[in-house]
């Protein structure tokens, strides 16, 4: 009597055992995808601000020939670049902290090319060159990639977040550490036209 | 005991709002279409746009790419950009494994707002059709012919260049050299259209002039000028064919779930 109860107990802590196992396989491998999906949406993110600081120069360059005295603005839109592409984030280890900084940083550099082609409206040679139009609509493209890849990144944070937070999942995020990813706050004045003084 | 119920009331709040937002959003684009439909005349600007619909779906049946055209009376407070691409996104037009799919958005120009239009590209695509194509194609294509209400002709002329483009019988970049250089072909394009006036004025005056002289069986019908028409677009390479035969009953197998990364271009008139 007592054999077959040690058995059925035996059996019963085996099955058991497969099944917290097969449930925990899942989930891991589950939040493992899914952290792996954050960090190519944010390799994305990251793409398309490369691509606009690559713009840059080019556009810097050709901008400089027809209007030299601009040189405040130019540089500007320079110092800017060399910031935000020197703001380096791990992809892996994603915080509040680190995307603030690379939001700032970008930012920044949105506010100086806009007064660049705020600027370069006074210009009509410069507004003509086939090659400064190019750049332009280039630099709208870009744009309109960023805004669509951060809210890319936004949803799919958004959704490993929701994950990770779920009962009973959030007992095993909490056991290997899956943290929380964060987010990209719309920008303050992001909607703002920008400021064009005339002195 | 305080604190709490006032957190949670926070809470309960910030999620209802939440919701809420989302539902809203969640109803700003419009819904898939099912059966789904590559042409969704939602604004109901096109006449004749189950023609349309079935080169599209023979297009997205022959060659993967899936050009989905939509107009909107209302772009819900949205961008026209960030709409093509929410369209596109959530209806998946392309192949989920190419991301070749176009979203062509308009919302035509009524008498208190302006026209706007947007292409918008999926990732598989950027290359094929680069923002400057588009750009090109919406300047000199889409809104010259949106200029004079005539939707489905901007449409049809966008998809002469489009078409030969994503089948790869020629690049972007020769297509926009050869547009450059359109001198020739002009020419022959107006002497072309002028033999046809002429032809149809010589027709007119003498079809009308026997007609009134011998009454009887020729009255009063002017019996026409046997015109051969064909495609219509102003430049070679249109895969437009006549016989648009039925017989094709939703063979393209729907929207197959690609993707947008916001390439593209948009303009307005």
């Amino acid at each position: 009597m007592m054999k077959k109860g040690c058995l059925i107990a035996v059996a019963v802590v085996v099955l058991l055992g497969f099944a917290l196992f097969g449930w925990g396989k899942g989930t891991y491998n589950s939040m493992v995808k899914s952290q792996e999906g954050v960090e190519a949406a944010w390799a994305q993110v990251e793409n398309v601000y490369q691509r606009r600081a690559d713009l840059i120069p080019n556009l810097v360059e050709t901008v400089k020939g027809y209007a030299k005295h601009e040189k405040e603005t130019l540089e500007g839109v320079i110092n800017a670049r060399a910031k935000a592409t020197s703001v380096q984030v791990d992809a892996s280890n994603l915080d509040e902290a680190q995307i603030k900084k690379f939001q700032e940083a970008q930012g920044e550099l949105t506010q100086a090319l806009s007064r660049l082609i705020a600027v370069s409206e006074n210009y009509p040679d410069l507004k003509a060159n086939q090659n400064f139009l190019e750049l332009q609509s280039q630099l709208e493209g870009t744009e309109n990639r960023i805004t669509v890849e951060r809210q890319k990144f936004n949803d799919t944070a958004r959704a490993y977040n929701t994950e990770i937070r779920t009962f009973p999942t959030n007992i095993l995020a909490g056991i290997f550490n899956f943290d929380r990813k964060p987010y990209f706050e719309a920008e303050a004045g992001a909607d703002k036209a920008p400021k064009v003084s005339f002195d | 005991m305080k604190y709490p119920t006032m957190t949670d009331n926070k809470r309960l709040s910030a999620l209802v709002l939440t919701l809420l937002l989302c539902l809203s959003m969640l109803a700003q684009v419009p819904k898939r279409p099912n059966p789904p439909r590559l042409v969704n005349d939602m604004a109901n600007v096109m006449i004749n746009d189950a023609v349309l619909e079935d080169t599209l779906e023979r297009f997205a049946h022959s060659t993967s790419n899936q050009i989905c055209v939509v107009t909107l009376h209302d772009l819900q407070g949205y961008q026209p950009a960030e709409m093509a691409y929410k369209i596109g996104q959530e209806w998946g037009v392309g192949d989920k494994r190419f991301n070749n799919g176009v979203v062509i958005l308009i919302k035509p120009k009524t008498p208190t707002s302006g026209g706007k239009v947007f292409i918008a590209t999926g990732y598989g695509v950027e290359g094929a059709l680069p923002d400057a194509l588009c750009r090109r194609i919406i300047e000199n294509k889409l809104i010259p012919a949106f200029r004079t209400g005539d939707y489905e002709a901007g449409v049809w002329d966008a998809l002469a260049v489009m078409m030969p483009i994503l089948k790869g019988e020629y690049d972007a970049e020769e297509y926009m050299e050869q547009e450059d250089e359109m001198g020739a072909e002009d020419i022959i394009a107006i002497v072309f259209f002028l033999a046809i006036f002429l032809y149809i004025l010589y027709w007119s005056s003498h079809g009308g002039g026997t007609g009134t002289g011998t009454g009887g069986r020729n009255t009063g019908t002017w019996g026409g000028p046997p015109i051969i028409f064909t495609g219509g677009s102003d430049w070679g390479g249109s895969s437009r064919s006549g016989g648009f035969g039925g017989g094709f009953g939703g063979g393209w197998g729907g929207f197959g779930g690609g993707s947008f990364g916001g390439g593209g271009a948009g303009g307005s008139w």
